[in-house]
């Protein structure tokens, strides 16, 4: 399970401390943040502690509005739970007495300067990036034409040879050897290198070589989304051959629960596969908006037999 | 060398599925495999040139088959053209 310290939201946001300094250690695992306004009104039935909490305008307004003593009663129930922060947006002050409770419990309160809403956003942005599922896989992640291109194949077939042949033809280089995969909102898988491997390459003869020093920071990037992996096959693997002719049909592979489409390349001297990999970028981009040439090849092949076939049934 | 004159009785004619077995089963053969179709003469080894013909279901094509293992390139791949039987994998 992934986690992040209220420290590191503080930082990342330069959010201002208000009291429970000695919580910062504390660590967030849930994406979802909360504004607890119907809590703050008695209903504590299906309060959620170990997420965020977010006080707004309504929230802070409605508990300065409650008289001393019911506002008293309802934070103490608030602290009362394992909270692990509490943020204030707006630059709004804590009803009294937020900070003495805050203190008590050691539950950091901070706050920030923008609007609720906003911050809300940029927050489930955040805490949706830091605490997605993520693996690592053994591959090299290059962008080509705008399309994140994973490439998978055993030790030695030439993945990083391919990669570097793309990076001179002005493709990017993310992540070769280890990348690291996250899974970002529901459909979506962004790829990385890992902080010790970024730009950097291993070729078999030359060793490390640094990819951005050498060709520059436009060869590099930081994150790609992966739209298509390509897998790098020896061309005698298996009985026969198992890799599409066509390209009818649409390959998957399953990555952190995910099906995203999978080219199988075969590999074979003389086999120019950087240009391979390109022509399979371009081709789908070309399918993601619409247009599949192998299906209309198809169609065509199957209008050109069907009116023949009619020819021999008219003449006889 | 061996030739036979065959025709094609697959349903649906030599379409994208059935080019696709056809080329899996000549490719396993190392005889040189030709197609004649009309004026048209083809490497079956190739799935472009083979789905080029759109050959129709009863239409005639000849198959000719040189090589070593000639006969049984040319008894596999006529009776995948009038059945539709043939394995992926060598008999």
């Amino acid at each position: 399970m992934q986690s992040i310290s209220i420290e590191n939201i503080l930082e990342h946001f330069k959010l201002e401390i208000l009291a429970g300094q000695e919580g910062v250690k504390r660590k967030l695992s849930v994406i979802d943040i909360k504004r607890p306004g119907i809590e703050l009104a008695g209903y504590w039935e299906h309060f959620t502690p170990e997420r965020l909490q977010l006080f707004g305008r309504t929230e802070t307004n409605f508990l300065n509005n409650l008289s001393a003593s019911v506002r008293r009663e309802r934070l103490e129930k608030f602290y009362s739970y394992p909270l692990k922060g509490v943020i204030i947006t707006r630059n709004l002050n804590p009803p009294d007495p937020m900070i003495e409770f805050a203190e008590r419990a050691g539950v950091p309160l901070l706050r920030a300067s923008i609007a609720t809403t906003q911050f809300l956003s940029k927050m489930t942005g955040y805490l949706e990036r830091m605490l997605a599922p993520s693996q690592t896989v053994h591959g090299v992640l290059v962008e080509v034409y705008g399309i994140g291109v994973l490439l998978t194949g055993t030790s030695g077939i030439g993945k990083s040879e391919t990669a570097l042949e793309l990076v001179k033809r002005c493709h990017r280089l993310v992540a070769d050897d280890l990348v690291m995969i996250k899974k970002i909102g529901a459909n979506t898988l962004v790829g990385c290198a890992l902080p010790l491997n970024q730009h950097h390459m291993e070729l078999r003869g030359i060793g490390i070589i640094d990819v951005k020093t050498l060709f520059g920071a436009g060869a590099v990037k930081i994150e790609q989304k992966i739209h298509l992996t390509v897998k790098l096959q020896d061309w005698n693997c298996g009985p026969g051959d198992d890799y599409d002719r066509l390209g009818l049909d649409t390959n998957t592979t399953s990555l952190l629960g995910l099906d995203i489409p999978q080219v199988i390349i075969p590999v074979r001297p003389g086999r120019n596969l950087p240009t391979i990999i390109e022509v399979a970028a371009l081709n789908h981009r070309l399918q993601f908006m619409g247009y599949n040439a192998a299906r209309q090849f198809v169609q065509r092949l199957e209008e050109e037999i069907k009116r023949k076939q009619k020819g021999l049934l008219d003449w006889m | 060398m061996v030739e036979e004159q065959v025709e094609l009785k697959v349903e649906g004619g030599l379409n994208a599925e059935v080019a696709t077995r056809f080329v899996q089963i000549a490719s396993r053969y190392t005889s040189r495999i030709t197609l004649y179709y009309e004026d048209k003469e083809v490497n079956p080894k190739s799935i472009m040139s083979l789905l080029t013909l759109a050959i129709a279901p009863g239409q005639r094509l000849t198959i000719r088959a040189r090589g070593e293992d000639e006969q049984k390139a040319l008894l596999e791949l006529s009776r995948f053209l009038q059945t539709g039987e043939g394995s992926a994998y060598p008999i």
